[in-house]
């Protein structure tokens, strides 16, 4: 009976130790996986994970595609998790944090977020942290002796969850156009009382009625992140805008088509149309005959 | 009443009303063993083809070989094909109706059921060719009726209904043949005959309402016929490249679809004579006619041809100078001088001589017009994309060429198989000579 315990045992462990040689192997043959996480606040409620996922090949960094990335706050378990997304195809993902999060949110001084990649086929383990500490922008527009001039204030959280003002922040102060942020200055930086101020232009285009928004954003900052505030003032010049896409025409844009051609293109429709639903009731009569 | 009444018939056929009903409903009973290897052949087909799509769907139009430049590869090519060959069915239950030649009444249902075969797969690969599939319906909701575009799925709905009612009232009276004579059919066929068939009693009322309405649409179908294709040739025209701003290409189109139109119901007559052993019904007479109208209709779109091209070589101006150059002598010359001398200058020449117009060589010939009339769209969409008016600044090597991938083949063969699949299920659900018209249209 020992012998046959001895055998058993011999057995095992040889299974055992190619089983545990084969993990390594699998894992051997996987690849290296780079995270980089970053954080977005648009608004106080607004707020995004972005993760971009990168590997080496043939010495070039090349995006990961369809791999699944999770997300948590504070440590990898179900009361941290705020949710997961697939990357594509250039290796990016964005997550909308979750109201969970923001539950939790006011509670803390800072926010540790950690992404990882786990259980994939061609990629080994890995995970990034990201440690951030919620900045909010408080914006203003000032006018003074017909100067006007945008003012922002940066704070955080102290010790107690009081929020404090804090010096030396790059702040950016842009305008919003069409396609893309506009710099009305350069990059300028918080004083001792948290306060950064630029001249707005005189010159500037606004809408129909005059207004800019304006906007004041911390960009890509260890450890606030990327913080926006936005204003709308009336502080552009108005401007009437070419409206040559809004008249009737065959090359507009918009829907507004030339009067005849509404009614030639309508006109065949119902004549065509309303002969075949005569033709098809007149069908209908055979059954009746 | 055991003769038929039909005096063209009658000297053609030869034979009793009985015999004619039972020839011309055998095929719709039975099933044999190579029909189904046909249909499982096609379902293959359209499988793959489905697979590719899925592909396509799940990855994006990446898996195909369309980019800036060509951004319209052989899913167009294969919409204007299609368009092209649904002419047909105004070709033969129309204009040859409507000009008294009554040699081609066994040929309409054939044409009709192409017609509606072609249309509904042309739809389909409009569909397809979408990168956003699933935002089509933006198109009829957000359409801008000023937009070609929008006039290519009002016509092309048009169209499809139209050839959907030629179809289906030159059928009543045969479906009423079908409910009272074949027994030895699935229930659900047999209930697909009575409700169809409208209670058809062979009524001289009745008949008075076919006939009307027939007529009504056989002169509407000509305009829609037209503008079907007309319209397709200005989605290319009002854009802007080489080879498309042209203003003859409206009839240049509808002379090649009608071209190619008869191409197809010479092949389609061939192995449906064959195959169906209606060989007393589709004879060498109707071979001989299509054989004739082949010609007229090669020779007009030869005609069509000259004008498209002899301008803009002449003149060699520019870009448009660079596109002819490169199909008359370039890396296209091969295919275009393949189109025009056995799809177009062959089919005059060989076609002129009666014993090329008996059913297998015609049918050859038919073949490569076919062939031609799909490379010759194939040639109208891709060299004038790879030559835009405003070149793209140091430009992807891989934008200047267009070789398609195996999921646009898989797609386009799929499309190919699908016309086949709607033509052959038809075919075996009704007679596909109106066997009414054969024995009692003289009433």
């Amino acid at each position: 009976m020992k012998g046959v315990w001895k055998c058993f045992a011999v057995v095992a462990g040889l299974v055992l130790s190619a089983a545990i040689q084969g993990h390594a192997a699998q894992q051997d043959q996987k690849s290296r996986a780079r995270l980089y996480l970053t954080y977005f606040k648009y608004s106080p409620t607004d707020r995004y994970l972005n993760i971009k996922v990168i590997t080496r090949k043939e010495r070039r960094n090349v995006p990961v595609e369809d791999v699944k990335i999770e997300f948590y706050l504070g440590e990898k378990s179900s009361a941290g998790y705020l949710g997961s997304i697939m990357t594509d195809r250039e290796g990016q993902g964005s997550l909308l944090l979750p109201l969970s999060f923001y539950a939790a949110a006011d509670t803390l001084l800072s926010y540790l977020f950690v992404a990882t990649l786990t259980d994939n086929s061609e990629y080994l383990d890995t995970d990034m942290e990201l440690e951030i500490i919620d900045a909010s922008i408080e914006l203003h527009g000032i006018v003074q002796d017909s100067q006007r001039t945008v003012q922002a204030i940066v704070r955080v959280r102290d010790s107690t969850l009081a929020l404090v003002t804090v010096p030396d922040v790059p702040l950016n102060f842009l305008v919003e156009r069409p396609l893309s942020l506009l710099p009305i200055s350069d990059l300028k930086r918080t004083g001792d009382k948290g306060i950064a101020m630029s001249q707005f232009p005189s010159d500037l285009p606004g809408d129909r009625e005059g207004y800019v928004t304006v906007v004041v954003k911390i960009d890509d900052h260890d450890p606030y992140g990327t913080v926006l505030q936005r204003e709308t003032l009336r502080w552009g010049i108005p401007t009437s805008f070419d409206d040559k896409s809004q008249k009737r025409s065959l090359w507009s844009a918009r829907a507004n088509t030339p009067i005849p051609l509404l009614l030639l293109v309508n006109g065949l429709i119902l004549v065509t149309w309303g002969i075949m639903i005569y033709i098809v009731r007149e069908l209908l009569q055979i059954k009746h005959i | 009443m055991d003769l038929v009444d039909n005096p063209d018939s009658t000297r053609e056929v030869g034979k009793s009303r009985q015999q004619i009903e039972q020839d011309l409903l055998r095929h719709v009973t039975k099933w044999t063993k190579n029909d189904k290897l046909w249909l499982l052949f096609l379902g293959v087909v359209i499988l793959i083809g489905v697979f590719a799509y899925y592909r396509q769907l799940r990855y994006g139009l990446l898996v195909t070989a369309m980019r800036d430049y060509t951004s319209w590869g052989i899913y167009i090519s294969n919409f204007v094909f299609f368009v092209a060959i649904s002419l047909v069915g105004s070709l033969v239950s129309s204009i040859l109706k409507l000009s008294n030649a009554t040699w081609s009444t066994p040929l309409t249902r054939i044409s009709e059921i192409i017609a509606i075969a072609a249309i509904i797969c042309a739809s389909i690969i409009i569909i397809v060719d979408m990168g956003r599939p699933d935002r089509f319906i933006y198109v009829i909701i957000f359409g801008r009726i000023q937009s070609p575009i929008i006039w290519d799925v009002i016509i092309i709905v048009t169209y499809l209904a139209i050839s959907i009612l030629l179809l289906y009232i030159s059928l009543i009276p045969d479906l009423a043949l079908c409910r009272d004579k074949l027994h030895d059919v699935p229930r659900w066929q047999k209930k697909l005959y009575e409700v169809f068939a409208l209670n058809w009693k062979g009524e001289k009322r009745q008949y008075q309402i076919i006939h009307k309405t027939s007529s009504i649409l056989c002169i509407m179908v000509i305009p829609v016929a037209f503008a079907i294709h007309t319209v397709t040739s200005w989605l290319f025209s009002t854009t802007w490249r080489p080879g498309w701003d042209s203003t003859n290409l409206g009839p240049y189109f509808v002379s090649g679809a009608l071209m190619a139109g008869a191409a197809v119901i010479i092949i389609a007559m061939y192995f449906i004579r064959n195959s169906l052993r209606l060989k007393e019904y589709i004879t060498e007479l109707h071979f001989d006619h299509m054989g004739k109208l082949l010609v007229l209709l090669s020779a007009v779109y030869l005609y069509f041809n000259i004008n498209e091209y002899l301008g803009p070589s002449f003149k060699m101006v520019g870009v448009e100078g660079e596109h002819i150059t490169e199909l008359f002598f370039g890396k296209y010359a091969y295919m275009y001088w393949l189109v025009q001398i056995f799809g177009l200058i062959l089919p005059i020449v060989a076609l002129i001589y009666k014993p090329l117009r008996a059913p297998f060589p015609i049918m050859v010939i038919s073949f490569l017009v076919i062939i031609g009339a799909w490379v010759k769209r194939f040639l109208i969409v891709i060299p004038s994309l790879q030559h835009p008016y405003l070149p793209i600044q140091d430009v992807d090597e891989s934008y200047l060429h267009y070789i398609p991938t195996w999921e646009e083949w898989a797609i386009t063969f799929a499309s190919f198989a699908g016309v086949l699949l709607i033509v052959t299920l038809i075919i075996k659900l009704v007679p596909v000579i109106p066997v009414w018209e054969l024995t009692d249209n003289k009433e």
